[in-house]
Protein backbone atom coordinates (compact mmCIF):
# COMPACT_ATOMS: atom_id res chain seq x y z
CA UNK A 1 0.00 0.00 0.00
CA UNK A 2 1.57 3.25 -0.96
CA UNK A 3 1.70 5.41 2.02
CA UNK A 4 3.58 8.75 0.92
CA UNK A 5 3.26 9.61 -3.10
CA UNK A 6 5.34 12.63 -4.47
CA UNK A 7 5.31 13.20 -8.31
CA UNK A 8 7.30 16.31 -9.88
CA UNK A 9 8.34 17.87 -6.75
CA UNK A 10 10.22 21.46 -7.36
CA UNK A 11 11.53 24.08 -4.50
CA UNK A 12 12.23 27.31 -5.95
CA UNK A 13 14.30 29.99 -3.59
CA UNK A 14 14.42 33.52 -5.12
CA UNK A 15 17.19 35.60 -4.52
CA UNK A 16 19.30 38.53 -5.34
CA UNK A 17 21.33 36.40 -8.25
CA UNK A 18 18.29 34.49 -9.64
CA UNK A 19 16.06 31.70 -8.55
CA UNK A 20 17.61 28.73 -6.57
CA UNK A 21 16.36 25.45 -8.69
CA UNK A 22 16.78 23.22 -5.44
CA UNK A 23 14.72 20.50 -5.92
CA UNK A 24 14.09 20.19 -9.81
CA UNK A 25 11.35 17.54 -10.35
CA UNK A 26 11.78 14.77 -7.60
CA UNK A 27 9.02 11.87 -7.76
CA UNK A 28 9.18 9.01 -5.74
CA UNK A 29 6.47 6.98 -3.67
CA UNK A 30 7.00 4.95 0.02
CA UNK A 31 4.93 1.86 1.18
CA UNK A 32 4.11 0.96 4.33
CA UNK A 33 6.91 -1.19 5.86
CA UNK A 34 9.51 0.12 3.27
CA UNK A 35 12.58 2.05 3.50
CA UNK A 36 13.06 4.18 1.24
CA UNK A 37 17.10 5.89 1.89
CA UNK A 38 17.63 8.95 -0.17
CA UNK A 39 21.49 9.27 -0.93
CA UNK A 40 22.86 12.81 -1.66
CA UNK A 41 25.89 14.77 -1.10
CA UNK A 42 25.73 18.38 0.69
CA UNK A 43 23.37 20.78 -1.49
CA UNK A 44 21.78 17.98 -3.55
CA UNK A 45 18.36 19.07 -1.98
CA UNK A 46 18.11 16.01 0.04
CA UNK A 47 17.34 17.69 2.90
CA UNK A 48 15.02 20.81 1.62
CA UNK A 49 12.90 17.48 0.09
CA UNK A 50 12.71 15.96 3.91
CA UNK A 51 11.44 18.74 4.68
CA UNK A 52 8.99 19.58 2.63
CA UNK A 53 7.37 16.62 3.23
CA UNK A 54 6.62 17.82 6.33
CA UNK A 55 4.90 20.81 5.20
CA UNK A 56 8.48 22.58 7.09
CA UNK A 57 10.06 24.44 3.68
CA UNK A 58 11.38 27.75 4.38
CA UNK A 59 8.85 30.58 4.00
CA UNK A 60 10.83 32.13 0.99
CA UNK A 61 10.87 28.37 -0.71
CA UNK A 62 8.17 28.32 -4.00
CA UNK A 63 7.02 24.29 -3.55
CA UNK A 64 5.07 22.58 -6.34
CA UNK A 65 4.25 19.55 -7.02
CA UNK A 66 1.90 17.17 -9.67
CA UNK A 67 0.81 15.38 -6.62
CA UNK A 68 1.57 15.22 -3.24
CA UNK A 69 -0.26 12.70 -1.03
CA UNK A 70 -0.04 10.67 2.35
CA UNK A 71 -2.41 8.11 2.74
CA UNK A 72 -4.68 9.28 0.18
CA UNK A 73 -4.79 13.00 1.71
CA UNK A 74 -3.50 15.84 -0.54
CA UNK A 75 -1.01 17.07 1.41
CA UNK A 76 -1.07 20.27 -0.93
CA UNK A 77 -4.56 21.16 0.23
CA UNK A 78 -3.74 20.87 4.33
CA UNK A 79 -4.25 24.39 6.09
CA UNK A 80 -1.35 24.89 8.67
CA UNK A 81 -4.16 23.94 11.39
CA UNK A 82 -4.53 20.33 9.62
CA UNK A 83 -0.66 19.93 9.08
CA UNK A 84 -0.16 20.43 12.57
CA UNK A 85 -2.76 17.10 13.36
CA UNK A 86 -0.44 15.22 10.98
CA UNK A 87 2.84 15.84 12.12
CA UNK A 88 4.09 14.23 14.63
CA UNK A 89 0.93 12.11 14.73
CA UNK A 90 0.99 10.32 11.58
CA UNK A 91 3.82 11.55 10.06
CA UNK A 92 6.85 12.05 12.21
CA UNK A 93 10.48 13.73 11.78
CA UNK A 94 13.89 13.13 13.57
CA UNK A 95 16.22 15.88 12.87
CA UNK A 96 20.12 15.59 11.89
CA UNK A 97 21.41 17.60 14.32
CA UNK A 98 20.76 16.70 18.78
CA UNK A 99 22.58 19.57 20.00
CA UNK A 100 20.40 22.30 18.33
CA UNK A 101 17.35 20.49 17.63
CA UNK A 102 16.33 19.89 21.59
CA UNK A 103 14.65 23.04 23.80
CA UNK A 104 17.35 23.15 26.27
CA UNK A 105 14.93 25.20 29.16
CA UNK A 106 12.89 21.99 29.22
CA UNK A 107 13.43 18.40 30.70
CA UNK A 108 13.46 15.65 28.41
CA UNK A 109 9.99 13.68 29.97
CA UNK A 110 8.65 17.78 29.48
CA UNK A 111 9.68 17.48 25.77
CA UNK A 112 8.43 14.05 25.48
CA UNK A 113 5.14 14.12 27.42
CA UNK A 114 4.07 17.30 25.55
CA UNK A 115 4.18 15.76 21.91
CA UNK A 116 2.40 13.02 23.10
CA UNK A 117 -0.47 15.19 24.70
CA UNK A 118 -0.54 17.41 21.62
CA UNK A 119 -2.37 13.97 20.23
CA UNK A 120 -3.31 12.19 22.73
CA UNK A 121 -4.91 14.51 25.07
CA UNK A 122 -5.46 12.77 28.87
CA UNK A 123 -4.26 12.31 32.08
CA UNK A 124 -0.27 13.18 32.41
CA UNK A 125 0.66 9.84 33.96
CA UNK A 126 -0.25 7.81 30.94
CA UNK A 127 1.79 9.98 28.65
CA UNK A 128 4.46 9.88 31.47
CA UNK A 129 4.41 5.78 31.14
CA UNK A 130 4.52 5.90 27.11
CA UNK A 131 7.34 8.18 27.15
CA UNK A 132 9.40 5.50 29.63
CA UNK A 133 8.30 2.81 27.78
CA UNK A 134 9.52 5.08 24.65
CA UNK A 135 13.01 5.93 26.09
CA UNK A 136 13.62 2.12 27.21
CA UNK A 137 12.86 1.28 23.41
CA UNK A 138 15.17 3.48 22.40
CA UNK A 139 18.15 2.04 24.27
CA UNK A 140 18.00 4.10 27.20
CA UNK A 141 18.05 1.72 30.67
CA UNK A 142 16.96 4.45 33.51
CA UNK A 143 14.25 5.92 31.57
CA UNK A 144 12.60 7.36 34.83
CA UNK A 145 16.38 9.14 35.94
CA UNK A 146 16.59 10.61 32.73
CA UNK A 147 12.87 12.38 32.16
CA UNK A 148 13.66 15.14 34.97
CA UNK A 149 17.25 15.68 32.93
CA UNK A 150 17.98 18.81 30.89
CA UNK A 151 19.44 18.16 27.20
CA UNK A 152 23.04 19.38 28.40
CA UNK A 153 22.67 17.08 30.93
CA UNK A 154 22.91 14.61 28.54
CA UNK A 155 25.30 12.74 25.67
CA UNK A 156 25.03 13.48 21.67
CA UNK A 157 24.54 10.34 21.59
CA UNK A 158 21.83 9.81 24.36
CA UNK A 159 20.77 13.21 23.32
CA UNK A 160 19.75 11.71 19.34
CA UNK A 161 18.23 8.73 20.90
CA UNK A 162 15.76 11.04 22.78
CA UNK A 163 15.39 12.98 19.59
CA UNK A 164 14.06 9.82 18.11
CA UNK A 165 11.67 8.81 21.07
CA UNK A 166 10.36 12.21 20.13
CA UNK A 167 9.76 10.92 16.64
CA UNK A 168 8.18 7.54 17.66
CA UNK A 169 6.64 8.44 20.61
CA UNK A 170 3.00 8.53 19.23
CA UNK A 171 3.13 5.44 16.73
CA UNK A 172 3.71 6.97 13.07
CA UNK A 173 3.36 5.78 9.99
CA UNK A 174 5.66 7.30 8.49
CA UNK A 175 8.72 8.27 9.90
CA UNK A 176 10.88 11.29 8.25
CA UNK A 177 14.59 10.87 9.14
CA UNK A 178 17.57 13.22 8.31
CA UNK A 179 20.94 11.74 8.80
CA UNK A 180 19.84 10.81 12.19
CA UNK A 181 22.38 8.74 13.33
CA UNK A 182 25.18 10.65 11.34
CA UNK A 183 26.78 12.13 14.91
CA UNK A 184 26.51 8.83 16.70
CA UNK A 185 29.31 6.06 17.27
CA UNK A 186 29.25 2.90 15.29
CA UNK A 187 27.44 0.46 17.95
CA UNK A 188 25.07 3.06 19.09
CA UNK A 189 24.10 3.67 15.38
CA UNK A 190 23.78 0.38 14.85
CA UNK A 191 21.29 -0.14 17.49
CA UNK A 192 18.93 2.85 16.45
CA UNK A 193 18.76 1.08 13.15
CA UNK A 194 17.79 -1.77 14.34
CA UNK A 195 15.20 -0.48 16.60
CA UNK A 196 13.58 1.02 13.57
CA UNK A 197 13.92 -1.89 11.69
CA UNK A 198 12.07 -3.54 13.69
CA UNK A 199 9.31 -0.80 14.18
CA UNK A 200 9.14 -1.65 10.19
CA UNK A 201 9.03 -4.95 10.66
CA UNK A 202 6.18 -5.37 13.34
CA UNK A 203 3.79 -1.94 12.73
CA UNK A 204 4.50 -1.58 9.50
CA UNK A 205 6.82 2.07 9.89
CA UNK A 206 7.38 3.75 6.57
CA UNK A 207 10.33 5.30 6.31
CA UNK A 208 12.21 8.17 4.26
CA UNK A 209 15.96 7.80 5.69
CA UNK A 210 18.36 10.67 4.10
CA UNK A 211 21.82 9.72 4.62
CA UNK A 212 25.21 10.24 2.59
CA UNK A 213 26.57 6.75 4.02
CA UNK A 214 26.30 4.13 1.42
CA UNK A 215 27.50 1.71 3.73
CA UNK A 216 24.52 2.36 6.07
CA UNK A 217 22.26 2.52 2.72
CA UNK A 218 23.38 -0.67 1.35
CA UNK A 219 22.75 -2.49 4.99
CA UNK A 220 19.55 -0.76 6.13
CA UNK A 221 17.23 0.40 2.94
CA UNK A 222 14.71 -1.31 0.67
CA UNK A 223 14.85 1.04 -1.70
CA UNK A 224 17.68 3.97 -3.34
CA UNK A 225 17.04 7.27 -4.34
CA UNK A 226 20.55 8.64 -5.41
CA UNK A 227 20.03 12.83 -5.79
CA UNK A 228 22.30 15.21 -7.41
CA UNK A 229 22.16 18.75 -8.08
CA UNK A 230 18.02 18.63 -7.12
CA UNK A 231 17.15 15.85 -8.83
CA UNK A 232 16.85 12.27 -8.44
CA UNK A 233 19.47 10.45 -10.99
CA UNK A 234 18.86 6.94 -10.39
CA UNK A 235 16.55 4.64 -8.45
CA UNK A 236 16.32 1.33 -7.39
CA UNK A 237 16.05 -1.49 -5.18
CA UNK A 238 19.15 -1.37 -2.78
CA UNK A 239 20.74 -5.26 -4.32
CA UNK A 240 19.96 -3.89 -7.40
CA UNK A 241 21.74 -0.29 -7.19
CA UNK A 242 24.84 -1.78 -5.63
CA UNK A 243 25.03 -4.49 -8.05
CA UNK A 244 24.20 -3.23 -11.10
CA UNK A 245 24.83 0.80 -10.90
CA UNK A 246 23.68 2.65 -13.88
CA UNK A 247 24.28 6.27 -13.76
CA UNK A 248 27.65 7.70 -14.02
CA UNK A 249 27.58 9.55 -10.76
CA UNK A 250 26.10 6.58 -8.48
CA UNK A 251 29.10 4.45 -9.83
CA UNK A 252 31.57 6.90 -9.19
CA UNK A 253 29.86 7.83 -5.13
CA UNK A 254 29.98 3.92 -4.95
CA UNK A 255 34.00 3.76 -5.78
CA UNK A 256 34.50 6.84 -3.71
CA UNK A 257 34.24 5.27 -0.15
CA UNK A 258 37.13 2.65 1.31
CA UNK A 259 35.45 -0.81 1.77
CA UNK A 260 37.19 -3.07 4.04
CA UNK A 261 37.77 -6.49 2.30
CA UNK A 262 37.06 -4.34 -1.40
CA UNK A 263 39.30 -1.35 -1.53
CA UNK A 264 42.76 -2.41 -1.35
CA UNK A 265 44.39 -0.57 1.30
CA UNK A 266 46.49 2.45 0.12
CA UNK A 267 45.16 2.44 -3.22
CA UNK A 268 43.61 5.56 -4.67
CA UNK A 269 40.23 5.67 -4.06
CA UNK A 270 37.73 7.17 -7.01
CA UNK A 271 37.41 10.85 -6.10
CA UNK A 272 35.05 12.54 -8.28
CA UNK A 273 36.69 15.17 -10.26
CA UNK A 274 35.45 19.09 -10.29
CA UNK A 275 32.26 20.66 -7.95
CA UNK A 276 28.56 20.39 -7.66
CA UNK A 277 27.36 23.21 -10.20
CA UNK A 278 25.27 26.05 -9.25
CA UNK A 279 21.63 25.64 -9.27
CA UNK A 280 20.94 29.44 -9.86
CA UNK A 281 19.14 31.09 -12.59
CA UNK A 282 18.17 27.79 -15.72
CA UNK A 283 19.37 24.55 -15.92
CA UNK A 284 18.80 22.49 -19.21
CA UNK A 285 20.45 19.34 -19.40
CA UNK A 286 22.43 16.85 -17.15
CA UNK A 287 23.87 18.67 -13.96
CA UNK A 288 26.72 15.63 -13.28
CA UNK A 289 27.99 16.06 -17.14
CA UNK A 290 30.82 18.72 -16.33
CA UNK A 291 31.94 16.26 -13.90
CA UNK A 292 31.28 13.09 -16.03
CA UNK A 293 34.05 11.25 -18.03
CA UNK A 294 31.52 10.18 -20.67
CA UNK A 295 29.43 13.81 -21.17
CA UNK A 296 28.68 14.22 -24.82
CA UNK A 297 27.07 17.57 -26.63
CA UNK A 298 23.74 15.93 -26.32
CA UNK A 299 23.63 15.93 -22.71
CA UNK A 300 24.32 19.88 -22.22
CA UNK A 301 20.42 20.28 -23.95
CA UNK A 302 18.77 16.93 -22.76
CA UNK A 303 17.67 14.81 -19.93
CA UNK A 304 16.07 11.25 -20.76
CA UNK A 305 14.97 9.19 -17.93
CA UNK A 306 15.40 5.08 -18.88
CA UNK A 307 13.41 2.49 -17.20
CA UNK A 308 13.88 -0.82 -16.69
CA UNK A 309 9.97 -1.98 -15.81
CA UNK A 310 11.21 -3.95 -12.68
CA UNK A 311 11.88 0.10 -10.96
CA UNK A 312 15.19 0.99 -11.92
CA UNK A 313 15.36 3.95 -13.30
CA UNK A 314 18.00 6.31 -13.86
CA UNK A 315 18.86 9.94 -15.71
CA UNK A 316 21.08 9.41 -19.00
CA UNK A 317 21.47 9.07 -22.40
CA UNK A 318 23.83 6.10 -21.96
CA UNK A 319 23.61 2.35 -20.84
CA UNK A 320 26.09 1.69 -18.23
CA UNK A 321 27.79 -0.68 -20.75
CA UNK A 322 28.29 2.69 -22.67
CA UNK A 323 29.42 4.50 -19.86
CA UNK A 324 31.56 1.52 -18.51
CA UNK A 325 35.38 2.87 -17.54
CA UNK B 1 62.64 2.52 9.04
CA UNK B 2 62.00 1.32 12.19
CA UNK B 3 63.38 4.30 14.08
CA UNK B 4 60.56 6.10 16.08
CA UNK B 5 59.62 9.83 15.70
CA UNK B 6 57.50 10.25 18.65
CA UNK B 7 57.08 8.34 21.47
CA UNK B 8 54.79 8.51 24.34
CA UNK B 9 55.16 6.29 27.87
CA UNK B 10 52.33 6.49 30.45
CA UNK B 11 50.34 9.25 29.65
CA UNK B 12 47.62 10.22 31.93
CA UNK B 13 45.07 13.14 31.78
CA UNK B 14 43.10 13.97 34.67
CA UNK B 15 40.35 16.79 34.50
CA UNK B 16 38.89 18.43 37.28
CA UNK B 17 35.47 18.91 36.68
CA UNK B 18 31.87 19.89 38.23
CA UNK B 19 30.03 17.34 40.02
CA UNK B 20 26.96 19.47 39.52
CA UNK B 21 25.55 22.53 41.42
CA UNK B 22 26.58 22.32 45.16
CA UNK B 23 28.23 18.77 44.86
CA UNK B 24 32.07 18.18 45.23
CA UNK B 25 34.23 18.80 42.15
CA UNK B 26 35.53 15.28 40.87
CA UNK B 27 38.01 13.81 38.67
CA UNK B 28 37.63 12.03 35.23
CA UNK B 29 40.51 10.55 34.22
CA UNK B 30 40.51 11.34 30.06
CA UNK B 31 43.63 9.39 28.85
CA UNK B 32 44.64 6.63 31.40
CA UNK B 33 48.33 5.80 31.08
CA UNK B 34 49.06 5.21 27.30
CA UNK B 35 51.95 4.20 25.55
CA UNK B 36 52.68 4.57 21.86
CA UNK B 37 55.54 4.50 19.76
CA UNK B 38 55.12 6.36 16.12
CA UNK B 39 57.87 4.80 13.95
CA UNK B 40 58.91 7.16 10.95
CA UNK B 41 56.84 7.38 7.84
CA UNK B 42 54.10 5.01 9.27
CA UNK B 43 50.85 5.81 10.12
CA UNK B 44 49.05 5.31 13.13
CA UNK B 45 45.35 4.97 13.13
CA UNK B 46 43.84 5.89 16.40
CA UNK B 47 40.29 4.53 17.21
CA UNK B 48 37.61 4.78 19.64
CA UNK B 49 34.08 6.09 20.56
CA UNK B 50 33.00 9.58 21.61
CA UNK B 51 35.06 10.19 25.10
CA UNK B 52 37.58 7.50 25.14
CA UNK B 53 40.15 10.17 25.18
CA UNK B 54 41.70 10.00 21.45
CA UNK B 55 41.29 13.96 20.84
CA UNK B 56 42.78 14.53 24.42
CA UNK B 57 45.79 12.19 24.04
CA UNK B 58 46.16 13.88 19.94
CA UNK B 59 46.52 17.73 21.82
CA UNK B 60 48.76 16.35 24.28
CA UNK B 61 51.04 14.56 21.44
CA UNK B 62 50.59 17.81 20.09
CA UNK B 63 52.03 19.58 23.06
CA UNK B 64 49.03 21.85 23.09
CA UNK B 65 47.91 20.01 26.65
CA UNK B 66 50.19 18.87 29.19
CA UNK B 67 49.98 15.21 30.70
CA UNK B 68 48.95 14.94 34.43
CA UNK B 69 51.66 12.15 34.20
CA UNK B 70 54.18 10.10 31.65
CA UNK B 71 56.20 11.53 29.32
CA UNK B 72 55.90 12.33 25.53
CA UNK B 73 59.50 12.66 23.34
CA UNK B 74 60.02 13.28 19.73
CA UNK B 75 63.28 11.98 18.49
CA UNK B 76 64.67 11.56 21.66
CA UNK B 77 63.19 14.93 23.20
CA UNK B 78 60.58 15.44 25.73
CA UNK B 79 58.28 18.06 23.53
CA UNK B 80 56.50 19.52 26.53
CA UNK B 81 59.88 21.01 27.64
CA UNK B 82 60.88 21.92 24.02
CA UNK B 83 60.02 25.80 23.11
CA UNK B 84 56.81 26.56 21.45
CA UNK B 85 58.42 27.01 17.57
CA UNK B 86 60.56 24.64 17.13
CA UNK B 87 57.49 21.62 18.58
CA UNK B 88 55.44 23.44 15.78
CA UNK B 89 58.77 22.52 13.15
CA UNK B 90 58.19 18.91 14.15
CA UNK B 91 54.51 18.10 14.34
CA UNK B 92 51.46 20.09 13.05
CA UNK B 93 47.40 19.23 13.25
CA UNK B 94 44.87 18.61 10.80
CA UNK B 95 41.56 19.48 12.65
CA UNK B 96 38.06 17.55 11.45
CA UNK B 97 36.34 20.89 10.98
CA UNK B 98 37.54 23.26 8.49
CA UNK B 99 34.58 25.70 8.86
CA UNK B 100 35.81 26.15 12.54
CA UNK B 101 39.72 25.44 12.59
CA UNK B 102 40.22 28.54 9.66
CA UNK B 103 39.89 31.95 10.85
CA UNK B 104 37.45 33.53 9.05
CA UNK B 105 39.07 36.92 8.61
CA UNK B 106 42.12 35.89 7.07
CA UNK B 107 42.47 35.44 3.26
CA UNK B 108 43.80 32.05 2.38
CA UNK B 109 47.45 33.19 1.33
CA UNK B 110 47.63 34.60 5.04
CA UNK B 111 46.36 31.81 6.82
CA UNK B 112 48.61 29.48 4.91
CA UNK B 113 51.71 31.04 5.73
CA UNK B 114 51.03 31.98 9.44
CA UNK B 115 53.48 28.74 10.54
CA UNK B 116 56.46 30.49 9.09
CA UNK B 117 55.05 34.41 9.75
CA UNK B 118 55.49 32.85 13.39
CA UNK B 119 58.66 31.34 13.21
CA UNK B 120 60.33 34.62 11.27
CA UNK B 121 60.76 33.81 7.24
CA UNK B 122 60.96 36.41 5.26
CA UNK B 123 58.18 37.55 3.73
CA UNK B 124 59.22 37.27 0.15
CA UNK B 125 60.41 33.05 0.81
CA UNK B 126 56.51 32.82 2.70
CA UNK B 127 54.91 33.99 -0.27
CA UNK B 128 57.14 31.52 -2.67
CA UNK B 129 56.10 28.84 0.00
CA UNK B 130 52.65 29.42 -0.39
CA UNK B 131 52.21 29.65 -3.71
CA UNK B 132 54.18 25.99 -3.86
CA UNK B 133 51.91 24.77 -0.81
CA UNK B 134 48.69 25.75 -2.63
CA UNK B 135 49.81 24.02 -6.03
CA UNK B 136 50.74 20.89 -3.97
CA UNK B 137 47.53 20.64 -2.35
CA UNK B 138 45.28 21.46 -5.36
CA UNK B 139 44.13 24.53 -4.46
CA UNK B 140 44.20 27.06 -7.49
CA UNK B 141 45.96 29.84 -6.98
CA UNK B 142 43.08 32.68 -7.51
CA UNK B 143 41.89 30.96 -4.30
CA UNK B 144 45.44 33.03 -2.46
CA UNK B 145 43.09 36.27 -1.59
CA UNK B 146 39.63 34.55 -1.21
CA UNK B 147 38.11 33.85 2.41
CA UNK B 148 37.47 30.78 4.10
CA UNK B 149 33.61 31.40 3.43
CA UNK B 150 33.72 31.47 -0.45
CA UNK B 151 35.80 27.92 -0.21
CA UNK B 152 33.90 24.83 -0.36
CA UNK B 153 34.42 22.22 2.44
CA UNK B 154 36.98 20.27 0.44
CA UNK B 155 39.27 23.23 -0.49
CA UNK B 156 39.02 24.43 3.09
CA UNK B 157 40.59 21.19 4.19
CA UNK B 158 42.98 21.41 1.55
CA UNK B 159 44.12 25.12 2.95
CA UNK B 160 44.04 23.38 6.65
CA UNK B 161 46.44 20.45 5.42
CA UNK B 162 48.50 23.48 3.46
CA UNK B 163 49.08 25.28 6.69
CA UNK B 164 50.00 21.97 8.39
CA UNK B 165 52.58 21.20 6.05
CA UNK B 166 54.22 24.72 5.27
CA UNK B 167 56.26 24.43 8.15
CA UNK B 168 58.12 21.11 6.63
CA UNK B 169 56.86 18.88 9.74
CA UNK B 170 58.32 15.44 10.08
CA UNK B 171 54.63 14.21 12.23
CA UNK B 172 50.91 15.52 11.53
CA UNK B 173 48.18 14.66 13.68
CA UNK B 174 45.22 14.41 12.07
CA UNK B 175 41.97 14.49 14.16
CA UNK B 176 39.48 13.25 11.91
CA UNK B 177 40.33 14.86 9.01
CA UNK B 178 37.42 13.87 6.90
CA UNK B 179 34.66 13.13 9.02
CA UNK B 180 32.94 16.98 8.03
CA UNK B 181 33.37 16.32 4.56
CA UNK B 182 31.23 14.61 2.12
CA UNK B 183 32.24 11.42 0.37
CA UNK B 184 33.83 12.70 -2.67
CA UNK B 185 35.66 14.94 -1.05
CA UNK B 186 36.20 12.45 1.97
CA UNK B 187 37.85 10.34 -1.02
CA UNK B 188 40.30 13.39 -2.48
CA UNK B 189 41.21 14.26 0.66
CA UNK B 190 42.24 10.61 1.47
CA UNK B 191 44.38 10.29 -1.58
CA UNK B 192 45.81 13.45 -1.27
CA UNK B 193 47.31 12.43 2.35
CA UNK B 194 48.71 9.90 0.32
CA UNK B 195 50.32 11.32 -2.13
CA UNK B 196 51.53 14.11 -0.05
CA UNK B 197 53.14 11.30 2.67
CA UNK B 198 54.50 9.30 -0.21
CA UNK B 199 55.71 12.82 -1.86
CA UNK B 200 57.34 14.10 1.50
CA UNK B 201 58.25 11.43 3.55
CA UNK B 202 55.31 12.18 6.17
CA UNK B 203 54.36 10.41 9.35
CA UNK B 204 50.75 10.48 10.43
CA UNK B 205 48.73 9.81 13.55
CA UNK B 206 45.21 9.54 12.29
CA UNK B 207 42.57 10.02 14.72
CA UNK B 208 38.80 8.66 13.29
CA UNK B 209 35.85 7.06 14.27
CA UNK B 210 35.47 5.57 10.83
CA UNK B 211 37.21 2.44 10.90
CA UNK B 212 37.04 2.11 6.99
CA UNK B 213 38.81 5.49 6.57
CA UNK B 214 41.43 3.84 9.40
CA UNK B 215 41.48 0.47 7.35
CA UNK B 216 42.10 2.08 4.06
CA UNK B 217 45.36 4.64 5.17
CA UNK B 218 46.86 2.97 8.74
CA UNK B 219 49.82 0.75 8.91
CA UNK B 220 48.80 0.35 12.74
CA UNK B 221 45.69 1.01 14.25
CA UNK B 222 45.55 1.55 18.31
CA UNK B 223 42.44 1.37 19.71
CA UNK B 224 41.05 2.74 22.53
CA UNK B 225 38.33 2.50 25.36
CA UNK B 226 38.11 4.50 28.39
CA UNK B 227 41.18 6.25 28.03
CA UNK B 228 43.06 2.96 28.13
CA UNK B 229 44.78 1.28 25.29
CA UNK B 230 43.09 -1.93 24.40
CA UNK B 231 44.89 -3.00 21.36
CA UNK B 232 47.82 -1.58 19.39
CA UNK B 233 48.43 -4.37 16.29
CA UNK B 234 49.33 -3.98 12.15
CA UNK B 235 46.01 -2.42 10.73
CA UNK B 236 45.56 -5.94 8.41
CA UNK B 237 46.33 -8.29 11.41
CA UNK B 238 44.10 -6.22 13.40
CA UNK B 239 41.33 -6.46 10.91
CA UNK B 240 41.63 -10.35 10.53
CA UNK B 241 41.87 -11.25 13.89
CA UNK B 242 40.66 -8.65 16.51
CA UNK B 243 42.14 -9.93 19.87
CA UNK B 244 39.47 -8.30 22.24
CA UNK B 245 35.56 -8.49 22.57
CA UNK B 246 35.57 -4.44 22.65
CA UNK B 247 37.37 -4.68 19.14
CA UNK B 248 35.85 -7.57 17.55
CA UNK B 249 32.42 -5.63 18.87
CA UNK B 250 33.93 -2.13 16.88
CA UNK B 251 35.12 -4.03 13.86
CA UNK B 252 31.27 -6.00 13.72
CA UNK B 253 29.74 -2.16 13.85
CA UNK B 254 30.97 -1.11 10.33
CA UNK B 255 28.49 -1.26 8.28
CA UNK B 256 30.09 -2.18 4.79
CA UNK B 257 28.42 -1.72 1.18
CA UNK B 258 26.83 -5.18 0.69
CA UNK B 259 23.55 -4.87 0.19
CA UNK B 260 21.72 -8.51 0.91
CA UNK B 261 23.75 -9.25 4.64
CA UNK B 262 21.57 -6.62 6.22
CA UNK B 263 22.27 -5.14 9.37
CA UNK B 264 24.83 -7.03 11.77
CA UNK B 265 23.78 -9.07 14.65
CA UNK B 266 25.69 -7.99 17.49
CA UNK B 267 24.76 -7.70 21.20
CA UNK B 268 24.53 -4.43 23.10
CA UNK B 269 24.45 -3.30 26.56
CA UNK B 270 22.08 -0.30 27.08
CA UNK B 271 23.59 3.13 27.85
Amino acid sequence: MTLLNVENLCIDIPGPRGTLHAVRGVSFHVDKGEILCIVGESGCGKSLTSHALLGLSPRVAQVEAAAFSFDGTDLRRLSERQWQGLRGQRLSMIFQDPMTSLNPSFTIGALLIEVYRRHHPGPRGKARARAIEILRKVGISNAEERLDQYPHQLSGGLRQRVMIAMGLICGPDLLIADEPTTALDVNIQLQILRLLQDLKRDMGLGMVFVTHDLGLVARFADRVAVMYAGRIVETAPVAELFARPCHPYTRALINCIPAPGKTRPGAALGAIPGVVPSLVGPQAGCAFRDRCAHATPLCQTRLERRHDGAGHAYECHYTPEETAA
Amino acid sequence: MSDILLSARDVRRDFRVSGGFGKPRRTVQAVRGVSLDVPRGGVVGIVGESGCGKSTLAKILLGLDAPTGGEVRFLGQPIHAMPRAERAGHIQPIFQDPYLSLNPHKRVETIIGLPLRVAGVAEREIRARVGEMMELTGLPRRLAGAYPSQMSGGQRQRVAIARALISRPELVICDEPTSALDVSIQAQILNLLQELRAELGLTYVLISHNLAVVEHIATEVMVMNRGEVIEHRPTAELFAAPRSDYTRMLLASILTPEPGKGLPDIAFQPA
